[in-house]
């Protein structure tokens, strides 16, 4: 019995890292637009883009490299559009990001016509696979691909970017007041329009991460709501990149619980079951919500505010 | 006497090679308003040279041109003897040229070292923090403020980041430093202080213009003065050579300045019931810092009761507190009488908190009132009676604007503050709290916003006046409160008001030391 | 304003080029795809009656948005609400007993109702109490509804005769509404018409109106002015997840007859995105609802005439999404001044 058990704790573990990895990466660049003062309501659609640009590439090209490049590169242009609708033109970061939801499900799924049903063969062995056998960790991280071990690198790398680095404390000065950081002399609309880029590149990988590692093949609408539990992870870790993984790690949990349970057989309403990583996502939010009515000083101040400001403050 | 002046100047001109910055028929306008009018003078190298006006004078204007924040339609700027024209903040910086604006621009959420990382005084991509940080701790030792550069700057006072901009701007190499008001949030002693470091400054070659409309520092602290006056220069002396009178006759337009607006209120007569009495107030902000502890007071009816203190020490929180707008704190108010008292709120923040600003004058107008007949009827509105009302307020408040569809945001700034009065002081309110209500207004409708307040106090109703302007307050109220750090510091009847006293209880002096610090002005 | 209607029109235009293109890109014929989507609707009777067919859940969810649009909210979860709304008929009838058509039919409504409003309020309050986006909110809700529709569908309401077609037991005729002229049709047209009619007169001429205007212009002057704010949040809420719920029955009981998968087809996204075109102005949904529809009917024939999915609908309304915003907000800029002077760059 001991020995299923712990075959069990490693599955799960094994799993709950796989499937919170696409919401890592959407996290990461969720944090970087938002940090410089933009929300972006389309993570969805970034990564949906960047899921379809994967496997196609993959089936184009066979490299995953490649692949991965692509997926970043298609994404992070329409992180761009985003950014320049919100920050150029000015338009509502709300509406603009809803719009291009909608687009990338569009866009998407005309594109992704030629591909449904393909599985996708990768050219990649997961790095730590001579570990399984290690007791512990072992069975845990040897079957994790790249892109899982990345996302903790990654995780560090964003951190690291913006509370040490020169760069980081310029965008969190357009996030925090973008007229002061002007007044500084900070190119604010610059500076948020290549964090619109860098959370397309980062949505395109986490959605690639799905397509490609996860699934291996593609689907339409097939990210299914991580964007948006991405969303809610950045606001409940209070815009922290390591915090996020938190999140991540429980949406993964819950997702990974459900195919584990019925793997083994177990009676449970499969779909029931799927509404959990919602259900919980939704309280997370109204428990982060609350928290910031009452401390708003952990939210970037000027989130969500066109840069020069408008006149009318809304509530 | 002008043509003295006019020998002074030419003698001054001649020597270029002492001139700091030289403006020269500067002229900038923001649509139809001209704000600066040919504006010509200079600024000679390692001087205190002071920029005296009036509200509305065109002085924050002509240095943001300075600071390359805006572009003058006509005219040229020369620092040094060059010619400049600069596109941007960072162009005037490139040149030694720093400015402290009367806002703080310093980022809360970030820490005092991050801030100063954000002027591009280091370069590199990693930058070394704790370098940075001994050197910013070196410095700010020498200037005379110690501090911990890695602590966040919300955790700072006003005082302490005022101090923090001037720094600032030094820091890394600032020649010639702007300084718009400097002493606005800070209390007569905190301010001297201040000025009297500038000074100091200037023996090392460093080029001070300091923008103020208070005389007495012009007077005490520079050795040049400028005077502009409805956006034209107006004369450009050494202050050894002038007066007070002298000064404030150069700087007050023909057509009256400070009206005063209460000679003719009586005292309040004894026996006025009290209205409110306001028990052990305290809250706390968003980042849970203490900002009002334990305040209390009692307003009666008939009373102008003003609230004196630098901006920032809770008179915000007071305001939104007792008008019933927010409704986190404990202490309590009591009311004496039975019935609902009628409150109303003239908040500081007059476009984003007071009005709605996509809405018609109209609607604005009528805000408290469409709810209720006659304006409505079973829930529907009475369209006809809503524009009968709102058409006899514009006249009755001299609100100028071509129709009252338009939205409201269209008006100008006394208007708007028209259109605010109007409403929250129409039908009798029993309780009426105004904060900063004359703040950037037109002496016209700045006396006129008083005189209804007044009117109000006549009526048997109580008004809290919560003001930055210490004059307003000595004009309008009957007794004053003074906060500071969130507490009351001292109340004053209107046969001790004293400015003096008043400047010592804002900063925190207690009374008794008051007189040991008692400089004349 | 003409300069503003030209550069939506330009914009617009260029949409529908991208739109070619990427339809080009992806393999299809893009001729044969905007002929299809341009006529489908009206290449016949059918063709148009099904027009007014889809026309009726689009307009409902386009209420459902509007509405709270007024006050300043985002709802985005018309698609759920409407699902929820479905949901609550069928229970609603699975535990009432055998009646007659009108009182099966209301009861059906009402449980559909009770449903969505439900489901509704809880973006609704949530935002009033504790400020949570409720954009957010409601659209996590969106994903929960299919869930909860597949659990039931496939699970305790699943019909044993369907030979493992995943649906419910076809409801009985009484709980069907009829179809209206011998079409599809159903009644409930009447109903989102005389709610169109009422919100607006209620927006123009009622106190509420006002209030909620009060509202989405600035919700702190609402406040101190003495209105209840969450409590509009909640109700306006609760009233939209009601009015895309009834949408819901109306698929239900007029269109499906059954609780299966696919009983939308994006209609509470595509009421979001009528009820942004036209301001939230309760008049002018019924024509956008149309309009919309009609593009929609074509489109069910795409599969059939070009090959291309349904989704490339969705494709469409992106694009024409993102020219009207991006062209409104650019002219926006030209026109007006920015308060703040920023210093050039």
């Amino acid at each position: 019995m001991r020995v299923l058990d712990e075959a069990l704790i490693a599955s799960v573990a094994a799993g709950t890292l796989r499937a919170a990895t696409p919401v890592i990466y959407a996290g990461l660049g969720a944090v970087i637009s938002e940090r410089s003062g933009v929300i972006n309501l389309g993570l969805e659609g970034l990564m949906l883009t960047g899921a379809c640009a994967a496997v196609g590439a993959q089936l184009a090209f066979g490299h995953w490299v490649t692949s991965l490049l692509i997926a970043a590169l298609a994404a992070g242009i329409v992180g761009l559009a985003h950014a320049f609708f919100c920050v150029t033109l000015r338009a509502s970061q709300v509406v603009t990001g809803l719009a291009f939801f909608f687009l990338c499900q569009g866009l998407t799924a005309v594109f992704g016509v030629s591909l449904v049903g393909r599985p996708v063969t990768l050219d990649v062995r997961p790095p730590l696979a001579a570990l399984q056998s290690v007791p512990g960790l072992g069975p845990v991280l040897g079957e994790q691909d790249v892109m899982v071990l990345a996302a903790f690198l990654a995780t560090a790398v964003v951190s690291a970017l913006l509370f040490r680095t020169r760069w980081g404390i310029l965008l969190r000065a357009c996030g925090e007041s973008a007229t002061s950081a002007a007044a500084a002399g900070v190119p604010v609309r610059r500076i948020r329009l290549l964090a619109g880029l860098g959370c397309g590149m980062f949505c395109g990988l986490g959605g690639a991460h799905l397509s490609l590692f996860y699934a291996q093949q593609w689907q339409e609408n097939m990210v299914a709501g991580r964007g948006w539990i991405a969303l809610v992870m950045v606001i409940f870790g209070m815009w922290f990149p390591g915090r996020i993984l938190l999140g991540a790690y429980l949406f993964g949990g819950l997702a990974t619980m459900q195919l584990n349970l019925q793997a083994r057989g177990v009676a449970v309403p499969q779909y029931l079951l799927a509404t959990l990583p919602f259900a919980v996502t939704l309280v997370l939010l109204v428990l982060a919500s609350w928290r910031l009515k009452r401390r708003s000083g952990w939210m970037p101040a000027d989130l969500g505010n066109p840069f020069p400001p408008e006149i009318q403050g809304k509530d | 006497m002008a043509e003295a002046r006019q020998t002074r100047m030419n003698e001054n001109s001649t020597r270029v090679e002492t001139v700091a910055v030289a403006f020269q028929h500067i002229s900038k306008s923001f649509d139809a308003v001209v704000a600066n009018d040919d504006v010509t003078f200079e600024v000679r190298k390692g001087s205190f040279h002071a920029l005296l006006g009036e509200n509305g004078a065109g002085k924050t204007t002509l240095v943001r041109m300075l600071a390359g924040e805006l572009v003058p339609d006509a005219g040229v700027i020369l620092v040094n003897g060059e010619q400049c024209r600069f596109r941007s903040p960072r162009n005037a910086r490139a040149r030694g040229i720093r400015i402290v604006h009367q806002h703080s621009v310093l980022i809360p959420n970030l820490s005092i070292a991050e801030n100063f990382l954000l002027d591009g005084t280091e370069e590199r991509q990693i930058p070394n923090m704790t370098v940075l940080c001994a050197k910013i701790r070196f410095e700010a030792d020498k200037f005379g403020i110690p501090l911990d550069p890695r602590r966040a700057v919300w955790e700072l006072s006003a005082t302490q980041r005022q101090w923090l901009e001037v720094f600032r701007a030094l820091f890394g190499g600032g020649q010639i430093l702007i300084l718009d008001e400097p002493t606005a949030l800070l209390s007569l002693i905190e301010g001297d202080a201040l000025l009297d470091r500038l000074r100091a400054l200037t023996a090392g070659g460093i080029g001070i213009i300091l923008i103020t409309h208070k005389m007495r520092e012009v007077l005490k602290f520079a050795d040049t003065v400028t005077v502009l006056r409805k956006g034209r220069w107006v004369t450009t002396e050494a202050v050894r050579d002038v007066t007070e009178e002298h000064l404030a006759a150069m700087m007050v337009a023909a057509d009256g300045a400070h009206e005063q607006v209460a000679p003719q209120r009586m005292a309040v007569k004894e026996g006025f019931s009290k209205l409110i009495t306001v028990n052990s107030l305290s809250c706390t902000d968003h980042r849970g810092r203490q900002v009002l502890d334990s305040v209390g007071f009692v307003l009666s009816r008939g009373e102008v009761l003003g609230v004196a203190g630098v901006s920032g020490n809770g008179q915000g929180e007071l305001a939104r507190i007792v008008a019933g707008v927010e409704r986190a704190f404990s202490g309590s108010i009591e009311q004496s009488s039975v019935r609902c008292l009628i409150r109303r709120y003239i908040p500081d923040d007059r476009i984003r908190v007071g009005t709605a600003a996509t809405l018609s004058v109209r609607d604005n107008l009528t805000l408290r009132d469409f709810q209720l007949p006659p304006c409505s009827s079973w829930g529907l509105l009475n369209r006809s009676v809503v524009d009968k009302l709102a058409s006899s307020r514009v006249s009755l408040f001299q609100i100028k604007t071509p129709s009252t569809t338009i939205p409201v945001s269209l008006l100008s700034g006394g208007n708007i503050q028209r259109v605010v009065v109007a409403r929250e002081l129409a039908g009798d309110p029993d309780l009426v709290v105004a904060h900063n209500p004359t703040a950037g207004l037109d002496v016209a409708t700045a006396v006129f916003v008083r005189r209804r307040l007044v009117d109000v106090a006549a009526g048997g109703g109580g008004v809290l006046l919560i003001s930055d302007d210490l004059d307003e307050l000595i004009d309008v109220a009957d007794r004053i409160v003074v906060l500071h750090a969130g507490r009351v510091a001292g109340v004053l009847g209107r046969s001790q008001f004293d400015r003096v006293v008043l400047a010592g209880l804002m900063s925190g002096a207690t009374d008794r030391s008051i007189d040991t610090m008692n400089s004349a002005p | 304003m003409i300069a503003r209607a030209a550069a939506v029109i330009s914009c617009l235009a260029l949409g529908l080029a991208a739109f070619a293109t990427v339809i080009a890109i992806g393999g299809g014929d893009s001729i044969a795809v905007l002929r299809t989507l341009a006529t489908g609707g009206a290449s016949s009777v059918y063709g148009l009656t099904e027009t007014v067919v889809k026309a009726i859940p689009v307009l409902l969810c386009a209420l459902a948005a509007a509405l709270p649009g007024r006050l300043g909210l985002v709802n985005i979860g018309g698609e759920g609400q409407l699902l929820l709304g479905a949901i609550g008929a069928t229970f609603a009838i699975r535990v009432s007993p055998p009646m007659s058509a009108m009182p099966t039919l209301l009861v059906m409504a009402l449980g559909a109702a009770l449903a969505g409003a439900g489901w509704g309020l809880l973006p609704g309050t949530l935002r009033g109490l504790t400020r949570a986006n409720e954009t957010v909110i409601s659209l996590l809700l969106n994903y929960v509804a299919g869930l909860i529709l597949l659990h039931l569908i496939h699970g305790p309401w699943k019909d044993p005769a369907s030979l493992g077609w995943p649906q419910t037991a076809a409801l009985p005729e009484s709980a069907r509404l009829p179809g209206l002229w011998g079409t599809r049709i159903h009644p409930l047209l009447w109903f989102a018409l005389a709610s169109c009619v009422l919100l607006a007169i209620l927006d123009r001429y009622a106190v509420v109106g006002m209030a909620s205007r009060i509202i989405g212009a600035n919700a702190a002057v609402a406040r101190y002015i003495g209105l209840k704010v969450p409590l509009y949040y909640a109700i306006a809420f609760g009233l939209a997840g009601a009015l895309a719920a009834l949408g819901g029955f109306g698929e239900l009981s007029g269109i499906q007859g059954r609780l299966r998968d696919g009983m939308s087809l994006g209609y509470g996204y595509a009421g979001f995105f009528v009820a942004w075109l036209f301001r939230n102005r309760f008049e002018w949904l019924p024509l956008g609802a149309f309009l919309f529809s009609f593009v929609i009917t074509g489109a069910d024939s795409l599969q059939a005439f070009s090959g291309m999915p349904f989704a490339t609908v969705y494709l469409l309304q992106g694009l024409v999404f993102l020219a009207i915003l991006g062209s409104t907000a650019g002219a926006k800029i030209i026109e007006r001044r920015i308060v703040a002077a920023s210093p050039s760059e």
